[in-house]
C-alpha cells in the first residue's frame, strides 16, 4: 500500500516512461531558458528539470523542497520546446510534474495560502474588481504613482480602466463575412478592457459579427499551471457549457488563455468532455492571427511611431504565432525596431510574478533594459500578463514607454487616420 | 570539518547563488551530452568573474581538492564528468561580451558566452565567428576552447584554435595568465595553442579574444541526392580533386535520410541512398562558377537530384535537413550514441563499409551523418538504454569503429575530444612514449593533476595501463 | 664521458653510420654561428640516428644546434654553448604523399622549393610563401613558425601542421597529431613546437595540410612618395571585394641599394579563380590607373621576391639588425607615421603587411647601433601601448622577450625543462639563460 502512495509513482502516472527518453541531453534548450540565462544553474534549465523529473519519476531522487523549488521556478514559457531538435514534449512533462507535486507534496502554509489565493481570486473578475477597489481609491486620491511602488500593486496598470459591460452581440458593419465569438479572459477583461474594445471595433468595421457570451469565466490555465487538475477541468467544463453557439472562430486577446484553450483536448483526456473540448480547441484563434488572415486595409495614414514587438511566450512558443502580430504592426505603419531577446520571457508567466517575485523582477528588468536599448516609443505585447509585467518593470526603471496590444496599436492607427 | 570550512570559504567568494549544495541540484550535473557514464559532483561552484574564479581555484588549491571545469555541458565525450574530482566549477554565470573591436575584427568574451551569441553580437558589423559546432546555440566559448571544437564550416575556415587569438587561463593554483593577445603573432612558445584542445587539464579558461571573419560576399548551397553513399563519396573526392574548397561538405546516409524524411518531409526520394550538402562561398565572381562545377561533378558521380539555394531562406531550408538530423534520429530509437572518428578522406568508402559490417556483427542499427570534406565521420549507433546488453554492444562497436579509423590512418576524435569516452583508445594512436611526454607537459600547468583529473590519459601518473574499467551504466 | 672530448665523437661515430660525424675544420667552419665553431658536425641519416645522437649528447651534456639549410640561423643570436651541429639535410624523404587527401608527410630536412615542386603537378600547395625557399627546409620553417603574406597572411605554419615527429632533449622519438586534416586527440604539440626555434626538440617529420593552388595570380606595383602614403594606398585596396590575397607597403632606405622605381610603394596580389583575379586587376586599374604596374612572368616573380625575402636576411639584403611588430590593423597608420621619421634618421627599411598587422623594420650595416637601439625601445613601447608586441629579429646581441609576461615566461621555462632537462638544445638562443 505504501508503495502505491510513494510520490514517484504519482509522477509515473503523469508522464509515460518513454517520454523521458526523447530527451537526448544535448543542451540546445539552455539558451532558450530565461531562468538558466539568469541563474546559470543546470537544475533551473529545461534539460536539468527534465533530468530531475525523470530521476524523481524513476525513484532515484526523492521529492524534496529542493526539487519542488526548481520545478516551481520554471516559467512554463516553452522557449525550450521551440529550441528542441528532438521534439521533446516539455509542456506535458512539467504540467504532469506540477499535478504530481500538488498530489504528493505538502507546501509550507504561506506558500500554500498564496497559491490558494491566486486560484481563488484572479479567475473571478468580480472578486478581482473588489480587490482593486483600494487601488482605485488611491488613484482617485492622486496617489496612483505612490501605491504603484508596492509589490503586487505595481503590476496594476495606471490609470486603472473603468469597468465596462460588454455588449452580448456586436453586429457587423456592412455585409457580414464572419461570425466570431470573443473569449474575454478573466484578468484581461478587468485590467485591459480597451483591448477588447479595440478588437471589437476593428472586427465590426471589417464585416465580422462578434458574439460575447456573458456568463464566461476562467479558461482554467491558472489552476492548471499550478498543478490543480480538478479545478482546471471544472473551468473547462464551464467554458464548454458557455461556448456552444456555432461561430467561425473563437477569438482570444490573451495569449495565455489562447494557448490553454488549444490544449483542452490534452487536459480532458479520458473524460466525457474530450470530444467537445477538441472541437472547441480547433476553433481557437488568437486575435492577431485572425485579423491578419482578414486581409485588412492599411490605415490611411501610417502610424509612424517606433514600435518594438515582444514575443509573448504563449503566442510564440506555445502557439507558434510569431509573424502575424508583426504583420499587423507593419500594416498599421509602425516603424518596427529590433528588440534584443524579443522572444525571451518577461517573467510574467501567468501568476509567476506573484509566486516567484524575485526572479520575475530580474527577468522583467532584463526585458525593460532591452526595450530601452531598442529605442522604441511603444512596446507591442500580445498578452495581458506580459503587459502588466513590462509596464511595472519600465516604471521601475523610470521609463515612459507605452505598452499596448498589437490590436490596440492597429486600432490607434485606424482612429488617428480617420480623426 | 575541513570540507565544511572549504564550503563556507567558497560561499563567501561566490555567494549562495553561486554555490550549489543540495544533492538534487547537484544531481543534474552528473553528465553532459555523453550520458553513458555518470558521476555526481560533491559541490558545484559558479563564479561570476575572473576574480571570483581565481579565488575559488586558490581555495581549492590550498585544500588540495581536484576540480572539473564545465561550460554548457554539451560535450559528447564526457569531458566534464566529475570522476576523480569532488568539485565542479561552471562558467555559466560568466556570460558577458566584454569588448567588440569591429574595425580589427576582434571580440573579447567571457568563457561562458555561447558560441552563437558571439556571432549574434557582431552581425550588425557584417562579421561572424567561424567555428560552428552543431550545438553552437548552447555550447560555450570556454568549452569550445577546451575541446578545440569544429563544425560543418571548418573545412574551409579551420577549427577553434585558428580563431582564438588570446585567452586568460586560471592555473590550478589560482593564478590567472594571459596567453596570446589581440594580434596575430606573439613572441615566445605558443602556449595558447597548447591550451586549446587540452580538455580542461591545464586549468580553466575565463576570457578569450576571438578573431571574427567578414561574412562572405556571396554563397551558394547545393543539396544533391545520390542513390548510394559510394556515389556520394566519389562526388566528394571529385570536388576536392577539382581544386574547389567548399565552405562545407556534409553527407547523410540512407538511414538518416529516411529518418529526416519521415520526421520533416523534405521530399527526398524513397530510394535515396545519401544526401550531400555542399556550400561554396567567397567573391561573387567565383562562387557562381564553383557552384556550377560542384553541381556538374555531383551529376557526373550519379546524383539523381540537385537543389540549390542562394537566398538566406532557401539556404536555411536546405541546412534544416542536416541540422535536424540528430533530432530526427532521436525519434528512431530511444537512445543513440554519436561516435567521432576521422579517416583520410579517400578512405571514406572503406570505413563506411567497415561500419556496416561492425554494426551487423553487433546487431545494431547505425546511421552516418558526417563532415565528408574533413573525413570526420559521426556514426550514430541506435540503442535502448533499458537493455544493458545492447548498451554494452554499442560501447564495443564504437570502440571497434575507432580502431578501424586508426587502422586506416585516421584518428579517434575529430572534434568531440577524448574525455572519458575514448581514453581506452588513446594508446591506439600514441606510443607510451608520446603519452608520457604529453602528461609531463600537462604537469607544467597542473603539477598535482588537480584540474579535470582522469581525462584524456589512460590513468594518472604517467603509466599507460589502459584497462580502466568502465563505470556501470545506469539503467 | 668528458664533455666534448675526442672520446665523445668516437663513441658517437661508433653508434652511427660511417661518415656521419665530421670533426674536420672545414666542415665545422661551414656551421659557424657568430664567433662559435662546433666541435663536430653530424649528418644523421634517419630518425633513429637523430634520436641516438641527441640521447648521447644529453648523457654528456653536449650542446647541439639543429641545422636545416641555414637561412634562419641568423634570425637569432648564437647560442652560449655550441658543441655539435646536427644537420638534417639527409632527412629529406617524402614519407607519405596523399594528394587526394590533401596531406603530405615529409622529413624535416626536405627543402621547401623541392616540396613545392613536388606538389605543383597536382596543383596543390602549402598556402603560404616562405622567404628564400631554396635556402629553407621544412624543419626550419616549422622551427621559426614562418609566416607569409600570401592568403592575406591568414594561414601560416601553425595553422597548417597536422602532425609532427620529433626527438626530445632526452633523445626520445615522440609524435604529436596525426595525418588527417581534423584531429583533436591529445595535446596540440604541433603549435608548441612551431616557433620554438629548436629549443624543445629536433624535428624529424612533419605532416602538412595542403590546399588547391590558385588557378591564376596577378601582382601589381604602385610606386609612392612615402611609407605613410604607401600604406594609405594599401588600405584603399582593401575597400573593395575581392580583397587582395597579398598586400604589402614597402619603403627601402636609399642606402639599401634598391632601384629607385621600386623603393617605396605598394605590392598587391590577387590569386584564385580567373574571375577573381580579373576582378582584382580591374580594381587596381580603376583605382590607380597608370600609376599601377602589372608585371608578368619573371618581372612578377622579382616583385614577389622583393617583398617576400624582406623578412629574412638573404644574400641581396644584408641587414645587420631588425625588429618585428605585430599590431592591430587600425594602429598601423599611427605606427607608420611615427616610423617615417625613425626610418629617415636610422636609414631603416620598412615593410608592412596590413592584413596580418605585421611591421618589419630592417637596419643596414651603416646604421649606428644607438639608432637601432632607440628604434627598438620606441617600438617596444608603441606595441605595448597598442595591444601589440614587438620583438627583435636579426639582432646581433643576446636579448630577452621583455614583452612576455612573467607567468608566461615561467610556464615557458617549465616546458623547456620538461622537454630538454639537460639544456642541450640551442642553449641560450631563445631564452637568455636556458
Amino acid at each position: 500500500m505504501a508503495e502505491v502512495a510513494a510520490p514517484h509513482t504519482k509522477m509515473r502516472a503523469q508522464v509515460p516512461a518513454a517520454r523521458w527518453l526523447e530527451c537526448v541531453h544535448c543542451g540546445l534548450c539552455l539558451p532558450a531558458c530565461p531562468t538558466y540565462l539568469e541563474l546559470g544553474t543546470e537544475a533551473d534549465s529545461p534539460r536539468g528539470r527534465i533530468h530531475l523529473m525523470r530521476e524523481w519519476a524513476e525513484g532515484r531522487v526523492p521529492l524534496t523542497g529542493e526539487v519542488v523549488r526548481h520545478l516551481d521556478l520554471c516559467l512554463g514559457c516553452l522557449g525550450c520546446e521551440a529550441a528542441c531538435p528532438s521534439g521533446v514534449r516539455y509542456r506535458e512533462m512539467i504540467e504532469g510534474a506540477r499535478v504530481a507535486v500538488e498530489q504528493s507534496y505538502q507546501r509550507r502554509w504561506r506558500e500554500a495560502l498564496l497559491r490558494r489565493l491566486v486560484v481563488d481570486l484572479f479567475p473571478y473578475p468580480d472578486r478581482l474588481a473588489i480587490l482593486l477597489w483600494p487601488v482605485r481609491l488611491a488613484d482617485w486620491m492622486g496617489l496612483g504613482p505612490v501605491v504603484r511602488k508596492l509589490p503586487w500593486v505595481e503590476l496594476v496598470p495606471l490609470p486603472l480602466p473603468r469597468k465596462k459591460a460588454a455588449a452580448a452581440l456586436v453586429p457587423a458593419r456592412g455585409a457580414r463575412r464572419y461570425r466570431v465569438a470573443l473569449f474575454r479572459g478573466c484578468v484581461a477583461r478587468v485590467l485591459f478592457p480597451q483591448v477588447e474594445a479595440a478588437l471589437v471595433r476593428i472586427l465590426a468595421d471589417h464585416g465580422c459579427e462578434v458574439v460575447v457570451p456573458g456568463e464566461q469565466g476562467c479558461c482554467g490555465a491558472l489552476a492548471a499551471h499550478q498543478g490543480d487538475r480538478d479545478r482546471a477541468v471544472t473551468s473547462i467544463r464551464a467554458v464548454l457549457r458557455v461556448f456552444t453557439e456555432p461561430v467561425d472562430a473563437l477569438l482570444v486577446t490573451a495569449a495565455g488563455c489562447g494557448a490553454f484553450l488549444r490544449s483542452y483536448g490534452h487536459w480532458t483526456e479520458g473524460t466525457e468532455l474530450q470530444e467537445r473540448a477538441k472541437l472547441l480547441a480547433l476553433r481557437v484563434r488568437d486575435a492577431t492571427e485572425f485579423l491578419s488572415s482578414l486581409k485588412l486595409l492599411p490605415p490611411a495614414r501610417p502610424l509612424g511611431r517606433k514600435v518594438a514587438y515582444h514575443h509573448a511566450c504563449h503566442l510564440a512558443h506555445a502557439q507558434g504565432i510569431r509573424d502575424e502580430p508583426v504583420r499587423l504592426l507593419q500594416l498599421a505603419g509602425a516603424e518596427l525596431v529590433r528588440l534584443e531577446e524579443a522572444d525571451l520571457c518577461c517573467g510574467s508567466a501567468g501568476s509567476y510574478n506573484i509566486l516567484q517575485p524575485q526572479l520575475a523582477q530580474r527577468l522583467g528588468e532584463r526585458k525593460a533594459r532591452n526595450i530601452l536599448a531598442s529605442g522604441a516609443e511603444v512596446v507591442a505585447v500580445g498578452n495581458p500578463g506580459c503587459s502588466m509585467q513590462i509596464q511595472a518593470a519600465l516604471r521601475r526603471l523610470g521609463a515612459d514607454i507605452a505598452v499596448l496590444h498589437p490590436v490596440e496599436v492597429l486600432d490607434v492607427a485606424y482612429r488617428e487616420s480617420t480623426a | 570539518m575541513q570540507w565544511a570550512h572549504l564550503r563556507e570559504s567558497l560561499r563567501t567568494v561566490v555567494g549562495s547563488e553561486g554555490l550549489i549544495e543540495p544533492y538534487e541540484a547537484r544531481k543534474v550535473y552528473e553528465c553532459d551530452g555523453y550520458t553513458l557514464e555518470r558521476a555526481v559532483p560533491e559541490l558545484v561552484v559558479l563564479p561570476a568573474s575572473t576574480a571570483e574564479m581565481c579565488a575559488v581555484v586558490r581555495l581549492l588549491h590550498r585544500a588540495g581538492v581536484p576540480f572539473v571545469p564545465r561550460g554548457a555541458g554539451t560535450g559528447l565525450s564526457g569531458g566534464c564528468l566529475p570522476l576523480e574530482a569532488p568539485v565542479m566549477i561552471g562558467t555559466s554565470r560568466m556570460r558577458r561580451i566584454l569588448e567588440i573591436d569591429s574595425l580589427n575584427r576582434r571580440v573579447m568574451v567571457e568563457a561562458g558566452v555561447a558560441n552563437l551569441e558571439v556571432t549574434r553580437a557582431v552581425t550588425e558589423f557584417g562579421l561572424h565567428y567561424a567555428p560552428d559546432p552543431s550545438s553552437q546555440a548552447a555550447c560555450s566559448i570556454g568549452g569550445n576552447i577546451a575541446e578545440n571544437s569544429g563544425g560543418p564550416h571548418t573545412l574551409k575556415y579551420g577549427v577553434t584554435t585558428n580563431h582564438v587569438l588570446g585567452l586568460e587561463l586560471v592555473l590550478p593554483d589560482g593564478e590567472a595568465v594571459w596567453l596570446g593577445g589581440w594580434v596575430d603573432d606573439v613572441p615566445g612558445y605558443d602556449l595558447r595553442g597548447f591550451v586549446i584542445g587540452s580538455e580542461g587539464t591545464c586549468g580553466i579558461v575565463t576570457r578569450a579574444i576571438l578573431r571574427l571573419l567578414r561574412n562572405p560576399e556571396a554563397w551558394q548551397t547545393i543539396l544533391a541526392v545520390f542513390p548510394s553513399v559510394a556515389a556520394a563519396t566519389s562526388a566528394v573526392s571529385a570536388v576536392i580533386a577539382a581544386g574547389v574548397v567548399p565552405a562545407a561538405l556534409e553527407l547523410m546516409d540512407r538511414l538518416i535520410v529516411q529518418a529526416v524524411e519521415q520526421a520533416y518531409h523534405f521530399g527526398f526520394p524513397a530510394d535515396a541512398g545519401a544526401v550531400l550538402i555542399a556550400e561554396v562561398d567567397g567573391h561573387s565572381a567565383a562562387v557562381q562558377a564553383e557552384a556550377e562545377a560542384v553541381k556538374k561533378l555531383c551529376l557526373d558521380a550519379g546524383a539523381t537530384e540537385i537543389r540549390s539555394a542562394a537566398t538566406e531562406r532557401e539556404r536555411a531550408e536546405l541546412w534544416k535537413s542536416r541540422k535536424r538530423a540528430f533530432g530526427a534520429v532521436g525519434r528512431l530509437a530511444p537512445n543513440y550514441c554519436t561516435q567521432d572518428g576521422v579517416v583520410p578522406r579517400t578512405c571514406l568508402p572503406e570505413i563506411l563499409q567497415r561500419i556496416v559490417a561492425i554494426a551487423e556483427r553487433y546487431r545494431l542499427r547505425v546511421g552516418n551523418v558526417f563532415h565528408a570534406g574533413d573525413g570526420n565521420i559521426h556514426p550514430i549507433l541506435l540503442f535502448d538504454e533499458r537493455d544493458p546488453q545492447e548498451v554494452r554492444r554499442v560501447l564495443e562497436a564504437g570502440r571497434e569503429i575507432l580502431a578501424a579509423c586508426v587502422e586506416l590512418g585516421g584518428s579517434i576524435t575529430g572534434e568531440h575530444g577524448v574525455g572519458v569516452e575514448k581514453i581506452a583508445e588513446m594508446p591506439l594512436l600514441f606510443t607510451p612514449q608520446d603519452l608520457i611526454v604529453m602528461q609531463a607537459l600537462r604537469q607544467v600547468f597542473d603539477p598535482e593533476q588537480r584540474s579535470n583529473p582522469g581525462k584524456m590519459f589512460p590513468s594518472p601518473g604517467g603509466c599507460v595501463e589502459v584497462a580502466r574499467p568502465r563505470r556501470q551504466v545506469p539503467v | 664521458m668528458a664533455l666534448g672530448s675526442a672520446d665523445t665523437w668516437q663513441h658517437l661515430a661508433s653508434r652511427l653510420q660511417k661518415g656521419v660525424v665530421c670533426t674536420d675544420l672545414s666542415s665545422r667552419q661551414r656551421f659557424a654561428l657568430g664567433s662559435l665553431l662546433p666541435q663536430a658536425v653530424i649528418w644523421p641519416a634517419n630518425e633513429e640516428e637523430v634520436a641516438t645522437t641527441v640521447e648521447l649528447c644529453a648523457e654528456g651534456g653536449v650542446a647541439l644546434v639543429a641545422w636545416g639549410a641555414g637561412a634562419r640561423q641568423r634570425q637569432l643570436p648564437p647560442p652560449w654553448r655550441y658543441d655539435v651541429a646536427l644537420v638534417l639535410s639527409r632527412l629529406n624523404r617524402v614519407v607519405a604523399y596523399e594528394p587526394d587527401d590533401l596531406t603530405i608527410t615529409v622529413e624535416s630536412g626536405c627543402r621547401w622549393d623541392v616540396l613545392g615542386g613536388l606538389l605543383a603537378p597536382r596543383r596543390l600547395w602549402i598556402p603560404f610563401d616562405v622567404a628564400v625557399p631554396c635556402q629553407s627546409t621544412v624543419g626550419g620553417v616549422v622551427a621559426s613558425a614562418a609566416v607569409g603574406w600570401e592568403r592575406a597572411g591568414q594561414l601560416c605554419t601553425r595553422d597548417l601542421l597536422l602532425g609532427v615527429a620529433w626527438v626530445t632533449g632526452h633523445g626520445q622519438l615522440v609524435h604529436g597529431g596525426g595525418r588527417v586534416v581534423k584531429n583533436v586527440a591529445g595535446y596540440d604539440l604541433m603549435r608548441l613546437l612551431a616557433g620554438s626555434w629548436g629549443t624543445l626538440g629536433v624535428l624529424t617529420q612533419v605532416t602538412w595540410k595542403l590546399l588547391p593552388a590558385p588557378q591564376e595570380r596577378a601582382i601589381g606595383w604602385v610606386g609612392s612618395r612615402s611609407l605613410v602614403h604607401a600604406l594609405q594606398l594599401a588600405m584603399a585596396c582593401q575597400e573593395q571585394q575581392p580583397l587582395p590575397t597579398s598586400l604589402a607597403a614597402v619603403a627601402f632606405s636609399p642606402s639599401a641599394g634598391v632601384a629607385e622605381a621600386w623603393r617605396v610603394g605598394v605590392v598587391a596580389g590577387y590569386s584564385g579563380t580567373p574571375e577573381e583575379v580579373r576582378a582584382g586587376k580591374a580594381i587596381l586599374e580603376a583605382k590607380f590607373g597608370d600609376a599601377c604596374w602589372l608585371p608578368e612572368a619573371d618581372a612578377a616573380a622579382d616583385l614577389v621576391r622583393h617583398v617576400r625575402d624582406f623578412s629574412l636576411v638573404g644574400p641581396a639584403q644584408p641587414w645587420a639588425a631588425g625588429l618585428r611588430l605585430s599590431l592591430l590593423a587600425s594602429d598601423l597608420m599611427t605606427c607608420a607615421e611615427a616610423l617615417a621619421t625613425v626610418v629617415d634618421k636610422a636609414q631603416a627599411s620598412v615593410c608592412i603587411w596590413p592584413q596580418r598587422g605585421t611591421v618589419l623594420v630592417r637596419f643596414g650595416e651603416q646604421t649606428p647601433r644607438t639608432s637601432c637601439l632607440r628604434t627598438w625601445l620606441w617600438a617596444n613601447e608603441f606595441a605595448r601601448e597598442h595591444r601589440g608586441w614587438a620583438w627583435p629579429e636579426l639582432w646581433p646581441e643576446r636579448w630577452e622577450f621583455e614583452s612576455v609576461s612573467l607567468p608566461h615566461l615561467y610556464l615557458s621555462r617549465r616546458v623547456k625543462e620538461v622537454l630538454d632537462p639537460m639544456g642541450i638544445l640551442s642553449p641560450g638562443r631563445y631564452w637568455r639563460h636556458w
